[in-house]
């Protein structure tokens, strides 16, 4: 152990004993642990210019840091175009990195930068009690490395996925950077916000499971992209597992009935449209993923999302409610985003279908992933035609699932449709 | 007496003259037995006169551009003419005839007058066909509407149709008047609204057909094909009343034009869709259910579908 080490482990202790004290300022944190702090800067090669900054932190004494996959997607998915360089935390020459692994389903990779003894920051592992004072570190809007204040508020109730809900500010530029409690252990990575002090982490223990097996040399962009791959399908796998294991939960809409929601991890709405000048009425139930994977440029994956239409004529013929009944039908809300090189068009079949002795007419779209073979963005639509004036609208939109997975969700959801008087 | 004919440049007859009395002034002065408005020609022109063998002949008056014969194009001061025969004074060339001029056989009609286009060519027909239209639009408008509307909001946006079916039918009663001296004017607005209500009746068959018999691209196909039809006919009967052209001539230039659109809109709609790369193509038509006919199939045997549909590159 080197003196300073020594040092930094006295001055620790010190902090630990005066817990019951008041904190130590904030100040005194940052000058702690700055050196630990880095600006992962993504290059465009043609322009030599930076196009994405975002932050990161060592994780080992051999170089590599962490960061969000988000700051590096670019490098990941068109490695011709873009490079990743370091910037410690008081600025300095850049240092070239390169792409060890990655996470994406937890938004993470691991950066190589090929520095030797590099100071960094413990993994924290055991559990944390709400309410207690974190620092979330990074560097917002290139201005500075910066240090924030905020408080641990657990995990977001999601079975599919986890996340650290802090009451905090975060800005774009600190994703990737750390958020730690006094003792400089990382609790969490900066990942995202929704905007009034909300801001989300990944939870370290992913950090610690993504570094517990690292290769010794960067792998090639195509073994990082089929990494990438085969954490989608995987992840999707698991999502069809926890989203099948029980029976569907079912909700009545008018006289039908339809799938409620499926997991816990989704979020489900309700509104109604009643105005009397209407011609018709409309109550909706929408359920949806709280979370969704970043793949990049606007590819955004593994989510589900359901909804359910219930409209009723009034004293209207049926020529005149099918024809209000076609604008709901004609544009269901399906998947979108997703470049040309990133996906393929939406490929459809149309069919008069029977489900538990009611007829619909249904129409099945599917659109490839090109870079992730195996992987389809789904809609399932569905208007039933059992009534002159009265009808169901039903969309299922699946993000990054398998063809055989897609065939096993819809048919869930066909199931449990039906009318019920 | 003879009929003297006044030519266009392209040589079509523009007026014809008797002439009784001989002999006969041709200028541009108010004395003249033909009148002639050509700022070439001389006050007194050009006398026609019979000699005393009875023969027709022409003779410059000391006019200042002078008198002319036709083919070889020559300068004269007097000449003689046949039936049939042509001069040319200042800009205008004139062409004699004898009353005892054959003319050749009359065409052959195959055709029965049309009764259609008589009661279109009369006012009723056109107030009664842009009335159809009118009430077929406002039937379709009311069946899409979301919430109750008064008739004058209803009215207001039937207006922009209305307006261009007026520029239409008078762009072409100017042509047919400039062309042959008539406007046609509830004619060629029959035409146009009779047009805009059969391509809606067949859109609309177009889009039960689809549904009923689950025929994916039944709109796009049925629609398309009797929309270049119709398109077709529609240019047809316009070219027929303001142009000079001949039955066959008339349907292949509506035919081309017809096409053309066609192709164009095609191109326009393939160009729209190949950019749109988030596109949902599917059958969306939805029409109440005693229209549905096409047998349906078990939730299994659909969903079947996503073990082929998209297929990706590495997949065959």
């Amino acid at each position: 152990m080197n003196p300073h080490r020594l040092a930094r482990l006295v001055l620790w202790l010190a902090a630990a004993g005066w817990t019951a004290a008041p904190a130590q300022s904030t100040q005194e944190v940052y000058d702690r642990f700055k050196d630990r702090l880095l600006q992962v800067r993504i290059i465009d090669t043609d322009s030599n210019a930076r196009s994405v900054i975002g932050s990161g932190f060592y994780v080992d004494g051999a170089g590599h840091l962490i960061t969000n996959y988000h700051v590096v997607s670019r490098v990941i998915l068109r490695p011709e175009q873009y490079r990743a360089e370091v910037v410690g935390a008081e600025g300095g020459d850049p240092a070239p990195a390169r792409v060890l692994a990655v996470d994406v389903v937890n938004d993470l990779a691991v950066l190589a930068t090929g520095r030797r003894d590099t100071p960094h920051l413990a993994v924290r592992t055991k559990p944390v009690r709400k309410g207690t004072r974190m620092y979330s570190l990074g560097n917002p809007h290139d201005l500075g490395m910066t240090i924030v204040e905020g408080t641990y508020n657990g995990y977001v109730d999601d079975s599919l996925h986890r996340r650290i809900h802090l009451t905090g500010s975060l800005n774009p530029g600190m994703s990737g950077g750390p958020t730690i409690n006094a003792r400089g252990e990382v609790v969490g990575v900066n990942v995202a916000t929704a905007g009034n002090q909300i801001g989300f982490l990944v939870p370290a223990e992913f950090v610690r499971r993504l570094t517990a097996a690292l290769p010794e040399t960067p792998p090639g962009p195509g073994a990082l992209l089929e990494q990438v791959g085969r954490q989608l399908l995987a992840n999707q796998e698991t999502m069809t597992q926890r989203l099948l294991a029980r029976p569907l939960a079912t909700k009545s809409l008018g006289p039908y009935r339809v799938a409620a929601a499926m997991v816990e991890g989704l979020n489900c709405w309700g509104d109604s449209a009643t105005e009397q000048e209407l011609y018709y009425s409309e109550t909706s139930y929408v359920c949806g993923s709280k979370h969704q994977i970043y793949v990049g440029s606007g590819l955004r994956t593994g989510t589900v999302r359901y909804q359910h239409t219930f409209l009723k004529g009034r004293d209207i013929g049926s020529l005149h409610f099918y024809a209000l009944f076609e604008q709901y039908f004609s544009r269901p809300d399906a998947p979108r985003g997703g470049r040309k090189d990133d996906v393929g068009r939406y490929d459809c079949r149309t069919g008069f279908v029977t489900a538990n002795g009611m007829r619909l007419k249904a129409a099945l779209c599917l659109r490839a992933y090109k870079r992730f073979a195996g992987l389809f963005d789904a809609v399932l639509n569905v208007a039933t035609l059992n009534r002159p004036d009265a009808g169901l609208h039903s969309v299922l939109a699946l993000r990054g699932f398998s063809r055989d997975n897609i065939r096993r969700l819809a048919a869930r959801y066909l199931e449990v449709l039906a009318w019920k008087e | 007496m003879i009929v003297v004919e006044v030519l266009d440049r392209f040589g079509k007859v523009r007026q014809r003259h008797r002439l009784r009395h001989f002999p006969a002034t041709i200028g541009r002065g108010y004395d003249n037995d033909i009148i002639l408005d050509d700022p070439h020609v001389s006050a007194r022109h050009l006398k026609l006169d019979f000699d005393a063998e009875g023969r027709l002949f022409a003779h410059d008056l000391d006019s200042d551009n002078g008198l002319y014969a036709v083919a070889p194009l020559k300068r004269v001061d007097s000449l003689w003419l046949k039936s049939g025969g042509r001069l040319r004074i200042g800009h205008t060339e004139l062409q004699v005839f004898f009353p005892d001029h054959p003319v050749p056989a009359a065409v052959l009609d195959r055709a029965k007058p049309a009764a259609v286009t008589l009661f279109f060519s009369a006012w009723p027909g056109l107030l009664l066909t842009w009335l159809v239209l009118a009430g077929v639009m406002l039937a379709r408008q009311v069946l899409e509407l979301e919430e109750e509307a008064t008739l004058g909001e209803l009215l207001l946006e039937m207006a922009p149709v209305f307006v261009g079916l007026l520029a239409w039918t008078g762009a072409w009663s100017v042509a047919s008047r400039a062309v042959t001296h008539r406007f046609y004017f509830a004619l060629h607005g029959s035409f146009a609204g009779g047009f805009l209500l059969a391509d809606m009746f067949t859109q609309t068959l177009a889009e039960y057909v689809e549904f009923a018999l689950m025929l994916d691209g039944a709109v796009l196909w049925l629609g398309g094909v009797s929309g270049v039809v119709l398109l077709a006919l529609l240019l047809y009967g316009h070219l027929r009343y303001a142009t000079t052209l001949q039955r066959r001539r008339a349907w292949r230039v509506a035919g081309g034009i017809a096409l053309a659109v066609a192709l164009l809109f095609a191109g326009g709609l393939w160009v729209i869709h190949d950019q749109d790369h988030q596109r949902l193509a599917f059958s969306h038509y939805l029409k109440p259910p005693r229209f549905a006919l096409a047998s349906p199939v078990e939730v299994e045997e659909f969903l079947a579908a996503a073990a082929t549909l998209a297929p990706g590159p590495d997949e065959d």
